[in-house]
């Protein structure tokens, strides 16, 4: 096998999410553990979106650690977005803070939003508490 | 939010897939066309993985979108590594277009990725709990793949 050519990859901060849940609940399925976070509201914020989180829009339904986040948030503008975040919650750090590498995707009618559905984001995030809420700083994969 | 730290994210190159096709097939389902494009073979090699695709052991299930928009790319694969174990591979992400520097005129297509993996408890491990982020490219003659993976640190 030849010697892997690598090609240089770039991330760009793309904006900023706070994710304000409420009302956690966690319990267990047949084989696995099994949360449901409800997403209180919120705001997104930086260089190429703003707008707000949508009130119990939906959650996060993560199980074994792993996220899966439904919900809309809407643009400045209006419109309306749709985003799955998916992705690991890691438990282990230096200061034992959890952190996640969560990777968030949407869907948005075309127009000047349109470029969040066909562009992969890569984000880091922390969860806060009392108010709960998780931050979550997200880059798009150039 | 003026005193806002955006922290850093890197990126750490974990292995590459080279993927090789005999065949591609588009149709049409209810609302929207689709692919099906199955790996023939490839090959895993890296700092991180080595190991093989397994022939036939899915396919890129794509969706077409409007031509501005892209392709929407997801596939399920098996891998296995050299030592032979089993791994399984979603790859969810994005083709678009950009211009081709060795073609003036044409656009190539290129990949953006987060592949979700599937590995038992052991040396493989990592992969079902680490965010993995790929680059590729679609290259022809013959009718190939070529993907980088990095590990999202």
């Amino acid at each position: 096998m030849a010697q892997p050519d690598i090609p240089p990859v770039n991330l760009d901060y793309a904006f900023t999410i706070r994710l304000e849940t409420s009302g956690r609940i966690a319990f267990d399925g047949p084989m696995r553990s099994r949360v449901f976070e409800p997403v209180s509201g919120g705001e997104v914020f930086g260089p190429k979106f703003n707008g707000r989180v949508v009130p119990q829009s939906g959650a996060d339904y993560a199980s074994n650690n792993m996220m899966d986040a439904h919900l809309m948030l809407q643009a400045s503008d209006g419109t309306w977005v749709y985003m799955n975040v998916i992705g690991y919650e890691h438990t282990v750090t230096d200061d034992g803070t959890p952190y996640f590498r969560v990777s968030p995707y949407f869907d948005t009618p075309a127009g000047p939003h349109e470029w969040l559905g066909k562009t992969v984001f890569i984000a880091h995030a922390e969860r806060f508490h009392n108010p709960g809420y998780l931050m979550l700083h997200v880059y798009a994969l150039l | 939010m003026a005193e806002l730290q955006i922290p850093g994210i890197e990126l750490e190159y974990a292995f590459s897939i080279t993927m090789n096709f005999a065949e591609r097939i588009d149709f049409v389902g209810p609302r929207r066309g689709k692919g099906y494009v199955p790996p023939a073979s490839g090959t895993v090699y890296g700092p991180l993985l080595n190991g093989r695709v397994v022939p036939y052991s899915g396919a890129d299930f794509a969706i077409f979108r409007e031509v501005s928009q892209g392709i929407k790319a997801n596939t399920h694969y098996m891998l296995q590594a050299d030592d032979g174990t089993w791994i399984y591979i979603n790859n969810r992400g994005y083709l678009n277009r950009s211009p081709d520097p060795a073609n003036p005129g044409q656009t190539k297509l290129y990949f953006r990725m987060t592949p979700m993996f599937e590995a038992p408890a052991g040396p493989h491990e990592w992969l079902a709990r680490t965010m993995i982020v790929g680059t590729g490219e679609r290259l022809t003659n013959p009718d190939r793949s070529q993907f980088t993976y990095y590990r999202v640190k």
